[in-house]
């Protein structure tokens, strides 16, 4: 069942590509409905369709569905809702795979209490793996508070691959007039990317007065460039020092974050996915895992 | 076709008379063949037809490698023996079927460059392969089987060892083969050759040869290590990619690509699985067939000579040469890999490093190697040495000024298409730093959406003979297309960065643009003048800018100049025909207000003299310049390609950084490379660079010191202002010599922190008095002495006389002062600080004595102007007596009073990282540790050698070695220095690849805001008084070699008092050889035996047994 949207678009975006979509997944518990404000504000920012999805086991009569998904029909305005029958994994896949356009997916880390060590309950984690498209994960404590984005914290391990996957973080934090926060953690014993033209701490920092300036600089123009940034763009950069996870996490902690942007390159090995994991068990706010290619070999 | 008699030998048309394929008919960069059969029918061919046009190649730069089954003597008799002379350096010879590589030096000898060495096993499972396979093919057949054992890493088991066919040529493989086939299956081998190949490939692996290589050219099957697949490996690895070539601009010939008799023939080894692979081509008869990706010509060697000769001719006329509009028409680029720094392909992440790194300079002004139409990620920029501004974006301290780069900028656009690397595809580009000749180079070959093919090269240089005048020229080739090409310049390709680092960021300093003059075109050249001002000051730049474009059919246009709002457009615009030549010159002139009084008259009219003057003049001239510069600079290391252009990369960034025309500039820590250190002035010139000038331009080095003399005023104002007296120089030092160090800084964790180095690293004087002694030691110019340089030690030591304290002790102490070793701020008796100054106060005494005895008239002169008393004198004397220095047991000095009692912490268990141990560790808990930032009592066992005896040395570098972080660029070459002169020759070799990596790495990021040129520096002195062991004792020349392993010599010239010598270490560092080719006699000491070398001959002495023989005297 769908329920048509007020239009939204302006006219200028009639002709060009398809509005992109903002998917949430709800169960039907009231810790799903946390994702709600988080992806109704997301959409406004990127002009995206809120679209809605329930997958339950049996057929909902229309008019049950507030109701089933623990919403007043007012919280549901302005979004498309599709129900399904199954296991909610396919469906969701199945859901995303048939959009027109770019995707984000919203949802809650967990909605019950069997959420794994990972921080993520079943569903959530099967759709981190399997999903093509951005996946934007939000604590269920975090409840229907609304969500407004002043603040993003975009944690860079230095490598081109990363930076390329800013574009649309940045695009993200521009439409909010947010500020942009570069994170770069130097722990002992990580070695340097292989990737050429990563761009990591100095190895060298002969006078700081000059070249903590100099390796800034530089650290940002090779974001701004790679991740194409828009001009005007509030950009900070910090080098914390530490494994990448419990940087994040601190930096999250002791400074208002409202959004952890990780690129991710989807590899499953457990030591690879460490940081994600870190992250999406112990941040403070909701997390944007964006997908990444590994770079081609040379 | 040639086609071969019943002997082998060959008959029919002459090389230039077969028709080639269109694939063939264009110029490959590197050319790797066969031998036996392919270039020749066997080896007892007398090989001069195909020597000839090869001969051309090589003297073209086009390297060529012989891949062979035989060994290197054979082919060295039948073919490389006969070549001679420097060209021969391009020329390999793989041998033994993949198992060696030979190369030539320069002096045309054969160097082995790579060998497969067998261990005893494998050695042993090959002769018991071979035998098995003998003994089982004997057992099924009853025939004869012989195995030949002297082969280097194989076996070859004959399989008709009988007197017809002791030596088949290769022209008879059809009739070998039916007669080897015709042998095996008569006598019962139901699979013949096949058979017994595979029968050979299972025996091997029985017998534990996991990897062995089964070949056969029918006569013998082969049991080996290595095959022609290793050669390919190598040619494509040391060749290939060391020239940035790309593997399709490389030509393979063979004969045996495809099946022979039911298995693989030896050449298919050659085939590679990657794309772009090489172009295959076979002369052979391939009786199987080819395979589909070899282009099968046949015809023997007569085809191969064929194809040979017209490379030669296609590389004496390449396809750009035609014409006077092409750049090989002003001058040849050097191809030679251990001169050349290539960057190929485009990888934007990595722009600003490419740029500092392919910088030309020419101690006048520098220019980064960026794109002439801009990246989302260029940032072009110039310097103009002395050129400096205060800016609040700065920090309000002085900054090197970028000058504005629109003069760089190029618009091509072909067919109203804008030529950009990120449109369209780029088909080739490759960045070439010519470090031979002091050029940019840039080879671009793109096809733009519609597939239009241009072809673009560009040529840029800084000229060494007239410091002032730049030289852009930019030939387009149209390949495939005829229409309109336009060329804008004087338009910004850029825009500005957009982005900000929070707090006081590096925001370039630029000059203000004042409005541009067109100029009445002069002949071919039009011209513009512009006038720049410096912010806040009342300096000026101006440039003039002439350009013209030059047509195939050798018409020079000048350009339509529109002068608008500000901003001069120069525009050509021309139909342009298909395949022909376009070439633009713009000549570019810098005069500052520190030059002249009219900089834009003089820079017009010099423009205008360069123009009327022909370009060819001036890269004759410039090309001429570098030559001279090299003969005096030049490190030859054989053995280690790696190191060579580390080398030359760092010899040519140093000739690049220092003018000797200008006694008021010096070299800031990026040189004139890039934005960071705002152009500022350390020590690194004096302690880590000025060493490369005094023995190779002791004019720049001169220079650099007066630099010293004429900022006096303001290290002596900066030491009264302190409270001293004497002089106490700038830590950072800019135009005046003032201070100009900032006094905090932002680190990226948001932390502020105090700067102190201005007031607390005082071990900068002791460095500028050390440079100046150690100058005049070198070069015996005691003008220098007199009018300058003993006034700086003289001054330099009444600060420390001042700077000191008597402690209750008795001691002579140096408190609240910084090390090298800056982790540990604000300490008291430095060791460093502390034997500096005490050699500086020593230095004074010694001056003064000096000037009195030798020239009393002058020493009073200066004496009195300074109201230097026989007491001060005294004082000194007394204080150095006295310092503060203390030692444990072993010798080992305490780096500063306190520093035996800090934590120990092991450094290996940070590794790896990528990060220095302080930000690791953060500033309190590295403070309250032994960890060192840099070379500091190591400093100290290089600079005042002579004060430790060798066991104390060992003692000093084994204790701080471990203890040292390197977390400074000036930190790893000290320690290669030290490493080899305490013989630890693999550590200081390993230090050594660390400070070339610095800026050479691909990985790194570093060089982004230019080159370190105090680390080039230093790795210069490295090779020189580490590895050569170069020395200074009792006023001679020392040498004490110590080549690292694969060393095979290493080579350098030296300027010394007057004299131009040439040092050789050869033969793996067991000889040394001297010749002295200018000058008068001068005393050379190896292992004690003294040498009085005279002009024109050379010397040799050799290691015996722990000493060196007696010198033997040559002629040179």
């Amino acid at each position: 069942m769908k329920r048509e949207p007020t239009p939204r678009r302006r006219a200028e975006d009639v002709a060009g590509p398809p509005a992109p979509t903002v998917l949430v997944p709800l169960d039907g518990s009231a810790s799903a409905t946390a994702a709600l404000p988080v992806a109704r504000t997301l959409a406004g920012l990127l002009r995206a369709t809120l679209h809605v999805i329930h997958v339950a086991p049996q057929p909902i009569p229309e008019a049950e569905i507030p109701e089933r998904l623990r919403l007043s029909p007012e919280q549901l305005h302005d979004a498309v809702v599709d129900t399904r029958e199954g296991d909610p994994i396919p469906n969701i896949l199945d859901v995303v795979a048939g959009q027109p356009s770019s995707t984000v997916l919203v949802l809650c880390t967990h909605t019950g209490a069997d959420h794994a060590a990972g921080g993520l309950g079943r569903v959530a984690e099967a759709l981190l793996l399997d999903a093509p498209c951005p996946l934007l994960f939000v604590q269920p404590e975090r409840g229907m508070a609304p969500w407004v984005l002043h603040r993003a914290l975009l944690p860079h391990d230095g490598t081109p691959t990363t930076a390329a996957a800013f574009h649309p973080a940045a695009d993200l934090a521009r439409r909010a007039d947010a500020e942009l926060v570069v994170l770069h953690a130097a722990a002992p014993g990580e070695a340097r990317p292989a990737e050429p033209g990563t761009y990591t701490a100095p190895l060298y920092v002969d006078q700081p007065q000059h070249e903590w300036p100099s390796w800034a600089w530089e650290f940002l123009e090779r974001v701004g460039s790679l991740g194409r940034l828009p001009s005007g763009l509030k950009l900070r950069l910090f080098l914390a020092r530490g494994d990448p996870g419990s940087t994040i996490i601190d930096f999250a902690r002791r400074n208002p974050v409202d959004l952890i942007i990780l690129a991710w390159h989807g590899r499953r090995e457990p030591e690879r996915a460490l940081t994600v994991k870190t992250v999406l068990r112990q941040a403070p706010c909701p997390v944007l895992i964006q997908r990444v290619r590994e770079p081609a070999p040379r | 076709m040639a086609r071969a008699d019943a002997r082998g030998r060959e008959v029919g048309a002459p090389a230039h008379l077969i028709p080639l394929p269109p694939p063939l008919r264009k110029p490959f960069r590197v050319l790797a063949f066969d031998w036996d059969g392919t270039a020749v029918v066997d080896r007892r061919e007398d090989a001069a037809r195909v020597r000839r046009p090869l001969e051309r190649l090589l003297r073209a730069g086009v390297p060529i490698a012989v891949i062979t089954g035989t060994n290197f003597g054979n082919i060295d008799r039948q073919f490389s023996g006969a070549i001679r002379g420097p060209h021969k350096r391009h020329l390999f010879i793989l041998a033994n079927r993949g198992s060696e590589v030979y190369g030539f030096d320069s002096a045309s000898r054969p160097v082995l460059l790579w060998r497969r060495v067998a261990r005893p096993e494998e050695d042993r499972r090959l002769t018991a392969a071979a035998d098995a396979v003998r003994d089982r093919l004997m057992a099924r057949t009853g025939l004869e089987i012989g195995v030949i054992y002297d082969r280097l890493n194989r076996r070859k088991i004959d399989l008709i060892p009988v007197p017809e066919w002791k030596d088949p040529p290769k022209s008879a493989l059809g009739a070998l083969i039916r007669a080897v086939e015709a042998r095996l299956r008569g006598a019962g081998l139901g699979g013949g050759l096949a058979e017994a190949f595979r029968l050979a490939q299972r025996t091997a692996r029985e017998v534990g040869l996991e990897d062995a290589r089964i070949t056969s050219d029918v006569k013998h099957i082969e049991i080996g290590l290595t095959d022609k697949g290793d050669s390919i490996a190598w040619i494509m690895r040391e060749i290939v990619a060391r020239r940035g070539i790309p593997p399709d601009q490389v030509l393979v010939l063979g004969d045996e690509f495809g099946d022979i008799a039911g298995f693989a023939g030896s050449d298919a080894k050659l085939r590679l699985r990657t794309r772009p692979a090489p172009v295959y081509v076979s002369v052979g008869t391939e009786p199987g067939g080819a395979p589909a990706d070899v282009i099968h010509l046949g015809g023997g060697p007569a085809c191969f000579r064929a194809v040979v000769t017209e490379q030669a001719r296609l590389h004496r006329r390449p396809p750009q040469s035609r014409g006077s509009a092409a750049l090989e028409a002003l001058v040849q680029p050097t191809r030679d890999p251990d001169w050349t720094l290539v960057e190929t392909g485009f990888d934007l992440a990595r722009e600003h490093e490419i740029e500092s790194l392919f910088t030309i300079a020419n101690g006048y002004v520098g220019v980064r190697g960026s794109l002439a139409e801009g990246s989302p990620l260029s940032a072009p920029a110039a310097f103009v040495a002395g050129i400096f501004a205060a800016s609040e974006a700065a920090g309000g301290v002085p900054a090197l000024v970028g000058l504005p780069t629109e003069w760089l900028a190029l618009i091509i656009l072909a067919d109203g298409e804008p030529l950009r690397l990120d449109r369209g595809a780029a088909l080739e580009h490759r960045r070439i730093l010519d470090l031979r000749q002091g050029i940019l180079w840039r080879e671009w070959r793109h096809r733009d959406a519609a597939g239009r093919i241009t072809r673009v090269r560009f040529l840029r240089l800084a000229s060494l003979a007239d410091r002032h005048l730049l030289l852009q020229s930019v030939t387009l080739l149209p390949e495939n297309y005829a229409g309109r090409i336009t060329l804008e310049a004087g338009i910004a390709a850029t825009a500005p960065a957009a982005y900000a680092f929070e707090g006081p960021r590096a925001a370039p300093v630029r000059l203000k643009p004042g409005a541009p003059l067109a100029d009445p075109a002069d002949g071919e050249w039009s011209q513009v003048t512009t006038v720049l001002g410096v912010p806040d000051t009342s300096t000026v730049v101006a440039l003039g800018i002439a350009g013209r474009l030059r047509t195939p059919d050798g018409a020079s246009i000048p350009a339509e100049v529109e002068v608008d709002a500000g901003a001069a457009t120069e525009r050509w615009s021309r139909e342009a025909t298909l395949a022909a030549p376009y070439r633009l010159d713009r000549l570019i002139t810098i005069e500052t207000s520190r030059d002249t009084a009219h900089p834009a008259d003089a820079a017009a009219r010099r423009v205008r003299r360069a123009a009327r003057g022909g370009l060819e003049a001036i890269v004759r001239a410039h090309v001429a310049a570098w030559a001279a510069r090299w003969r005096d600079a030049d490190i030859e290391v054989e053995g280690d390609d790696d190191a060579q252009r580390a080398l030359r990369f760092a010899c040519y960034h140093l000739i690049g950084a220092a003018n000797p025309e200008d006694e008021r500039v010096s070299v800031g820590a990026r040189a004139l490379t890039g934005e960071a250190y705002r152009g500022h002035v350390f020590w690194d010139t004096e302690i880590f660079m000025l060493p490369f000038y005094t023995f190779t331009d002791p004019r720049t080095a001169r220079a650099l010191l007066l630099y010293r003399y004429h900022t006096l005023p303001a290290a002596r104002e900066k030491a009264r202002r302190l409270g001293f007296r004497g002089a106490f120089y700038a830590w950072e030092s800019a135009d005046t010599g003032e201070e100009s160090a900032p006094t905090a800084a932002l680190e990226p964790d948001g932390t502020v922190i105090p700067i102190h180095n201005g007031e607390q690293e005082v071990h900068i004087s002791a460095d500028v008095a050390y440079a100046v002694w150690r100058y005049w030691q070198c070069t015996g110019d005691d003008r220098f002495l007199l009018e300058a340089g003993a006034e700086i030690v003289l001054e330099t030591a009444r600060f420390w006389a001042s700077r000191g304290t008597w402690g209750a002790d008795g001691r002579f102490h140096i408190e609240r002062v910084t090390g090298p070793d800056e982790y540990h701020e604000t300490v008291d008796d430095d060791a460093y600080t502390n034997l500096m100054a005490q050699w500086n106060l020593e230095r004074g005494v010694k001056v003064a004595e000096l000037l009195s005895r030798r020239w009393p008239e002058r020493w009073h002169a200066l004496s009195t102007r300074l109201g230097l008393t026989a007491a001060e004198l005294e004082a000194w004397t007394t204080a150095a007596a006295r310092m503060y220095l203390r030692t444990n047991d072993e010798g080992v000095l305490e780096q500063f009073r306190g520093y035996f009692d800090l934590e120990e912490l092991d450094l290996s268990a940070f590794e790896p990282r990528t990060a220095p141990m302080d930000v690791l560790l953060g500033r309190k808990r590295i403070r309250a540790s032994k960890v060192l930032k840099q070379a500091d009592v190591v400093m100290l066992l290089h600079l005042l050698e002579s004060r430790f005896a060798p066991a104390t040395r060992a003692a000093n570098f084994g204790y701080y070695e471990p203890r040292t972080g390197h977390g400074s660029s000036l930190s790893p070459s000290m320690h290669a220095l030290v490493a080899a002169r305490v013989d630890n020759v693999t550590l200081a070799l390993r230090y050594f690849r660390q400070a070339a990596a610095i800026d050479l790495a691909n990985n790194m990021g570093n060089a982004a805001g230019g080159v370190h040129a105090a680390a080039l520096g230093g790795l210069w002195q490295a090779a020189i008084f580490g590895f050569g062991g170069l020395g200074i004792a009792r006023g001679r020349l020392m040498l004490d070699p110590h080549l690292p392993h694969g060393w095979r010599a290493l080579r350098f010239p030296l300027r010394w008092r007057g004299r131009r010598l040439r040092i050789g270490i050869e033969a793996e560092g067991r000889r040394v050889e001297v010749v002295l080719w200018e000058g008068d006699d001068v005393v050379v000491s190896v292992g004690g035996e003294d040498l009085t070398a005279r002009a024109g001959r050379r010397y040799r002495t050799e290691r015996s047994g722990r000493g060196w023989s007696p010198w033997r005297e040559s002629r040179a």
